[in-house]
């Protein structure tokens, strides 16, 4: 009987760390998504001047 | 005559610049023509001159846009280098999207990069955020892999104590059978028929 429960105990423990690593890759994507937009604005900003219409 | 002559002049060149000039030969369109003053000819020679200009202009265009379209096709490809175009086109497209969307608030005749600070701010903290996400992350992650093999572990102990309990149970029933055939008693069912 105790060894039926440690087996279901690392099972779960196994599939919510799994879980858990799915969750962070998809934090990770939208980090990375952040990351690329404050990136865009700030070329933008360095990028855009007066000249950039004459163009 | 040569008011004729120059008429006739005129729908010579008409008719072989043009497809369309077969419309003189309508009578009523040829009689309208011959009816035209010199000064009227003139207008339209001159009129002709300018189509012919805006035809050679639009050529220009034309060669023009299907360089664009070749550089197009080209960045469609992935060719390096062309990808800096299409951006800074983005960029100017951007550029007028946002400024038409914030012009009570930004002034082209004035310096732009400082209205951008202003609008926008400083994307620093952003940038510093993310950093700190991903260390966050990472930890996470650590963490992750640390439960993940202390669930493994776990489940090795439950291998070794299932193949333990089944020698224990292979073993039980070789000792009952041996006490069976000792006794000449008829031999049981197992005695111990799960192994868990």
């Amino acid at each position: 009987m105790e060894n039926n429960v440690t087996y279901l105990l690392s099972q779960s423990l196994k599939g919510e760390s799994i879980e858990s690593s799915n969750d962070n890759l998809k934090r990770k994507e939208q980090t990375i998504q952040i990351q690329d937009e404050s990136q865009g604005v700030s070329d933008f900003m360095g990028i855009v001047d007066n000249n950039t219409f004459n163009v | 005559m040569k008011k004729i002559f120059i008429l006739t002049i005129f729908g010579l060149i008409a008719f072989s610049n043009s497809a369309k000039a077969a419309v003189f030969t309508d009578p009523a369109v040829l009689a309208a023509i011959l009816q035209q003053t010199a000064t009227q000819t003139t207008e339209h020679l001159n009129q002709l001159a300018q189509e012919i200009q805006a035809v050679t202009t639009l050529e220009q265009q034309l060669s023009s846009t299907q360089g664009i379209l070749q550089l197009a096709q080209l960045n469609a490809q992935g060719v390096d280098g062309l990808q800096v175009i299409a951006n800074f086109e983005n960029t100017i497209l951007s550029a007028n999207s946002v400024i038409q969307a914030i012009q009570s608030d930004i002034n082209t005749s004035q310096n732009l990069p400082s209205q951008w600070q202003t609008v926008f701010g400083s994307l620093s903290p952003y940038i510093q955020n993310t950093s700190t996400a991903f260390t966050n992350i990472d930890a996470s992650d650590k963490l992750n892999t640390a439960s993940y093999l202390v669930g493994d572990s776990y489940q090795k102990l439950y291998d070794q104590n299932t193949a333990t309990v089944a020698q224990f149970v292979a073993s039980a029933n070789q000792v009952n059978e041996k006490r069976c055939s000792q006794t000449n008693r008829p031999r049981n069912s197992r005695a111990y028929p799960n192994g868990k």
